[in-house]
């Protein structure tokens, strides 16, 4: 490999002046010629029969181009239990299901027409709580199954058990044991870019998407079976992802909106667009999955952890997309974060007639590490011992294999504990709060930490973790990097072009990166679980090798030399060994000993019997997929990070100000400090606004919250003072030693600060959000006579 | 919001002639940032909007006479930057500061916030407190409407159908030699772009000794279906000790007379209570504080 000339600097991201001028195009921005608009009728009604839909006045609207319902539409199932359909036939189960879509020639005309379709409906009982759901005599929210075989409950045929070791022996054997309640609940992804798509036919009954998905390959195969269903099984299916406005996991299965759009595209023959607004994409957008969570833990007498034995309860709402499958990810924290041998874990999801629940950052990570993490605390105050040497006694060590084999090949998290404990200034803390200072007046300052374990080297949660890329290199000395990895804000073009270059050994302005079409890149799984920069990282190595290698058995005949004898650098090949001015990495230029890139490329393109330089690669990261006990090697590194914070509580308000926040992550190496640190202090907004105020509110399954005034995300102005620090564990599999960072930094905030208010007031906040009303309720239940 | 006509006056008489004209067929429009809300919720009954923006009389802050004459189109931003609103009027000041955002305050006028006459409009407290004036015009001629009888019910003004707001009258609370200054405290969810779950203003004038309260305004928004003040306390603190504002003991009291807390999505009513216990004390305190008095 040549010598690293980019990868660790903080270069500014490569789309960042196309952002701030408004010249980036998004889909709100995109228009197709001769384009039609469609919208979504909702449901009024949580759970009823849908007696009838008289969409006659509708239809004749003028600007009118198409009406659907459920019963104009082949069936086609959706989401992983196929228990989802993009227009719902018979009846409806929750707030947002749609039931009608219209397409007309304006969003206003569209808008007008849904308000003049005629719904009948017919009341059913409803459950929107997991115990409703379960209790005898529940309404059943889907009778039959996706065999269309009658179903006697609301509980999904989805067990989720692990089982390491053995709990109960060990709960006898432990000196301490701590137990607690911990309920997580719903949350908005809040991109800034609404979700939107826009279909399109060619006259070939070819589809184009204008898209914004995460998972362009994935999402092909979904759009390819809903054709089929259609009747159209020899079309073929073209995603183009625009500028996307944040991801955050929402993207990343396939929505009922979009096969509307496809829907009313086909009835049409005209491109349909389908843009959302901030109220819909409350309304109709799946959220983070909650939780009601019990945990018990257990240690010995020196505070070694025993068992950790957790049982959860999760409120699946009326249909399944990847929610219900994040207890996958919810079991790398219970068994693996820290050392304990012992380990119980059982999930269980329930149909209701709530919203539903996908992916979102940290994918059940922040909900589980929610409950481990407050419970350690928990613990450690049984035990007498303070919580951050409990967390340094049981942490993760480099080469160890933990109970759901994991193999932990690099670990920094006893240095993550180390130096967040001491940014903090942790002993003078509790100096200071055994002297009765921490709190003045009727304000109570407390601090706390909490850490995190997240897939760091890909993650083999499909049969493939797979990424194909291609490079390219063009007579004018440029690189063009092909790949199937999605911008989404991350910053994994300007980091794989960091990486391309220098794996090359070229000047990173002669690289670019051409991605967002599945016509043009090749196959990847899918931008998720904090992937892109080991994965497809990993397959810029490999590719950049080839190419290196094909440009010296060129440049060898120019140069009169063997292929071993030559290196890159700065987009000129040269001579290793020649001799060079002093200080100088290339030989001089007149010297016969080098040959720019671009040159030697013109000469291969422009001879008789020519050649061209292009490289492919497939990069399968040597992880495994869990096994039927859920155990395996998941990923092939581990990241770890440990998030510490002080707060100051308002005992009179209950309100909760932030005034430290650090951030330690073992990233394994930093590729991109500033966009790393980007990471870091979004993840940390993110987290904090789920651990303080954000909250999807439904009452009886109704949304009351839905926009931005109601639904508190938090503001610039709400400041968290974030500090990254950044821990270098130098992982071999990673590219350039890298660990993906993604997701882990809002995965601990949420413990770390509930943990900071116990220390505060010593009040231990169980549910999210802790808002000041919250707070303060506990309070008072607490010390009632204050 | 299609079909709707848009009219741009310049003077006062050219609006209220198309008002006269139209009725409440139109609806006058500033800043739009209560108006276009509404009708994005579809909740704007009109079929007219008559813009107020290019009036000149109606926006603009002067002084004449210890008198603040401040035009109902001025923007909230031009209000945060007025040197004398600092000094003079703390309590606008802090009020001000709080609101929306900068886009926000850059677009909404103080003049919407009082006739949108929401019980959770932040200006609304202190103009109250500050014995504020409407100057209320119609083609029949002008009235001066206290701002205590302007709030007359939920979203509603005392200002009928073909009165427009031309100018809000502040007498500086320290004309004449008067000791007195003020202080508004809001509770919110997160530090901007939010509305209040409550919020309380006070302004207090002492006696020359600095010891006895010598008159007092406290009003609170979101405690009742208007913007209230407190005006049973008003009264019970003149000639009491300075101290006698900042205690839990009289806020208590002012709740329980003359609150209407209830419980919303927002917030509950027992949290609603808790705060303004918590919230009228502290700002007697700051109010003391500004004027020097410790407590």
């Amino acid at each position: 490999m040549s010598p690293v000339n980019y990868v660790g600097k903080s270069l500014p991201r490569g789309d960042a002046r196309e952002k701030v001028t408004g010249r980036a195009v998004y889909i709100n921005d995109l228009k197709r010629p001769g384009m039609l608009y469609g919208k979504i009728l909702y449901s009024q009604q949580a759970h009823a029969r849908i007696k009838n839909i008289d969409t006659t006045k509708a239809a004749r609207l003028p600007g009118v181009r198409a009406v659907l319902t459920g019963e104009d539409i082949p069936d086609i199932p959706l989401g992983f239990m196929r228990d989802n359909r993009p227009l719902k036939k018979g009846k409806v189960r929750s707030y947002r299901d749609e039931i009608v879509a219209v397409a007309a020639i304006s969003p206003e005309i569209a808008a007008e027409a849904l308000e003049l379709v005629e719904v009948e409906y017919e009341p059913l009982p409803a459950v929107f709580t997991p115990q409703d759901a379960l209790a005898d005599g529940a309404p059943l929210i889907h009778e039959l199954d996706a065999r269309n075989k009658p179903v006697k409950s609301n509980k999904l045929k989805l067990p989720w058990r692990l089982i390491c070791g053995d709990v109960d022996q060990a709960r006898g054997k432990s000196a301490y044991v701590a137990q607690g309640r911990y309920r997580t609940t719903w949350v908005n992804h809040c991109c800034l870019g609404t979700s939107g798509v826009i279909a399109e036919f060619d006259l070939n009954r070819n589809l184009t998407m204008y898209s914004i998905t995460q998972i362009p390959y994935l999402a092909q195969n979904d759009y390819l079976a809903a054709l089929k269903a259609m009747g159209l099984k020899d079309s073929q299916v073209r995603i183009r992802c625009q500028t996307i406005g944040g991801g955050f996991g929402s993207k990343l299965d396939t929505h009922c909106y979009e096969f509307i759009a496809i829907l009313l595209a086909n009835a049409t023959g005209r491109p349909v667009k389908i843009q959302f607004s901030r109220e819909e994409e409350f309304l109709a957008q799946a959220t983070r999955q909650p939780a009601i969570m019990e945990i018990t833990q257990g240690c010995d007498a020196e505070g070694r952890l025993t068992f950790r034995d957790v049982h959860m309860v999760l409120d699946n709402g009326a249909y399944t997309s990847w929610g219900a499958t994040t207890p996958s990810v919810m079991m790398v924290p219970i068994s693996s974060l820290y050392r304990v041998p012992n380990v119980r874990f059982v999930a269980e999801s329930v149909y209701t007639n709530n919203l539903y629940s996908q992916a979102m950052r940290g994918y059940g990570n922040p909900q589980a590490t929610f409950a481990v993490e407050s419970n350690i605390d928990q613990l450690a105050e049984e035990a007498g011992i303070d919580p951050v040497e409990f967390r340094l006694l049981n942490a993760n060590q480099s080469n160890e294999i933990t109970p759901q084999k994991f193999k932990i090949t690099t670990c920094g998290l006893s240095e993550c504990l180390e130096k967040v404990r001491d940014s903090l200034g942790w002993q003078q803390h509790r100096k200071a709060k055994a002297a009765g200072e921490t709190s003045t007046g009727y304000k109570a300052r407390g601090q706390g930490v909490a850490s995190l374990i997240h897939v760091g080297g890909g993650a083999r949660v499909y049969r493939s973790d797979g990424h194909g890329m291609i490079m390219k290199l063009d007579d004018f000395g440029k690189l063009k990097v092909f790949t199937g990895a999605v911008e989404i804000g991350q910053g994994v073009d300007t980091v794989l072009r960091q990486m391309a270059a220098d794996s090359v050994g070229m000047r990173i302005e002669d690289v670019d990166i051409v991605s967002h079409d599945t016509d043009i890149c090749p196959w990847d799984v899918g931008t998720h679980a904090s992937r892109q920069t080991f994965i497809a990282g990993n397959a810029a190595c490999h590719c950049g090798r080839e190419i290196r290698r094909k440009v010296f058995e060129l440049a060898a005949g120019q140069l009169n030399r063997d292929p071993e004898e030559l290196d890159m650098f700065d987009s000129v090949v040269y001579v290793r060994d020649a001799p060079r001015e002093p200080g100088q990495r290339l030989p001089p230029a007149d010297s016969g000993d080098r040959i720019p890139l671009a040159k030697l490329l013109r000469k291969a393109h422009f001879s008789t019997g020519g050649t061209m330089v292009m490289a492919e690669v497939f990069y399968d990261p040597p992880n495994q997929m869990l096994d039927r006990e859920f155990k395996g090697n998941l990923s092939c590194s581990w990241a770890f990070g440990t998030t510490g914070v002080e707060v100051e509580v308002d005992l009179k308000t209950g309100h909760v100000e932030i005034l430290k926040y650090f951030a330690a992550h073992d990233v394994g190496a930093s590729m991109n400090p500033m966009l790393l640190e980007g990471q870091v202090y979004g993840a940390a907004v993110m987290g904090s606004g789920y651990a303080l105020s954000e909250e999807v509110r439904l009452r009886e399954g109704r949304m009351v919250n839905g926009n931005f005034l109601d639904y508190k995300m938090l503001t610039a102005l709400d400041k968290v003072p974030v500090t990254p620090i950044i821990v270098e564990t130098f992982d071999s599999a990673g590219p350039y030693g890298a660990k993906g960072v993604g997701e882990p930094g809002c995965v601990p905030s949420a413990p770390a600060i509930a943990n900071a208010i116990y220390d505060a007031i010593g009040v231990r906040l169980d549910s999210l959000p802790m808002t000041p009303e919250n707070v303060l309720a506990a309070l008072k239940e607490r010390f009632p006579d204050s | 919001m299609k079909n709707i006509e848009y009219f741009k006056p310049t003077t006062i008489d050219q609006a209220l002639r198309v008002k006269q004209e139209m009725g409440r067929e139109a609806c006058y429009i500033a800043g739009g940032t209560d108006v276009l809300v509404l009708a994005r919720e579809k909740k704007l009954d009109c079929r007219a909007l008559i813009s107020l923006r290019r009036i000149p009389e109606l926006a603009g802050i002067s002084l004449q006479d210890d008198v603040l004459h401040l035009g109902p189109a001025t923007t909230l931003t031009d209000i945060l930057e007025n040197g004398e609103v600092a000094r003079e009027l703390p309590i606008l000041h802090d009020a001000v500061q709080v609101m929306g955002s900068t886009q926000m305050r850059n677009m909404a006028t103080v003049g919407g916030n009082v006739m949108t006459a929401a019980s959770s409009g932040d200006t609304l407290g202190p103009l109250l407190c500050l014995d504020a004036v409407c100057r209320l015009v119609s083609p029949g001629g002008e009235r001066r409407v206290p701002m205590d009888e302007m709030f007359v019910g939920p979203r509603t003004t005392a200002a009928e159908p073909d009165e427009l707001l031309a100018g809000l009258e502040i007498p500086l609370p320290a004309a004449g030699g008067a000791i007195s200054s003020g202080a508004f405290f809001k509770l919110t969810r997160r530090a901007a772009m939010d509305l209040a779950l409550i919020n309380v203003a006070v302004q207090l004038w002492v006696n020359p000794d600095r010891a006895t309260i010598a008159k007092a305004r406290l009003a609170a928004g979101v405690a009742a279906p208007t913007p209230v003040r407190l005006k049973q306390t008003e009264e019970e603190l003149v000639g009491a000790p300075v101290a006698e504002a900042t205690k839990e003991q009289v806020a208590i009291r002012a709740i329980g007379r003359e609150c209407r807390l209830r419980d919303s999505d927002r917030c509950s009513a027992w949290y609603r209570e808790e705060m303004l216990r918590v919230l009228i004390p502290r700002a007697a305190a700051l109010a003391l504080e500004r004027m020097g008095i410790a407590v």
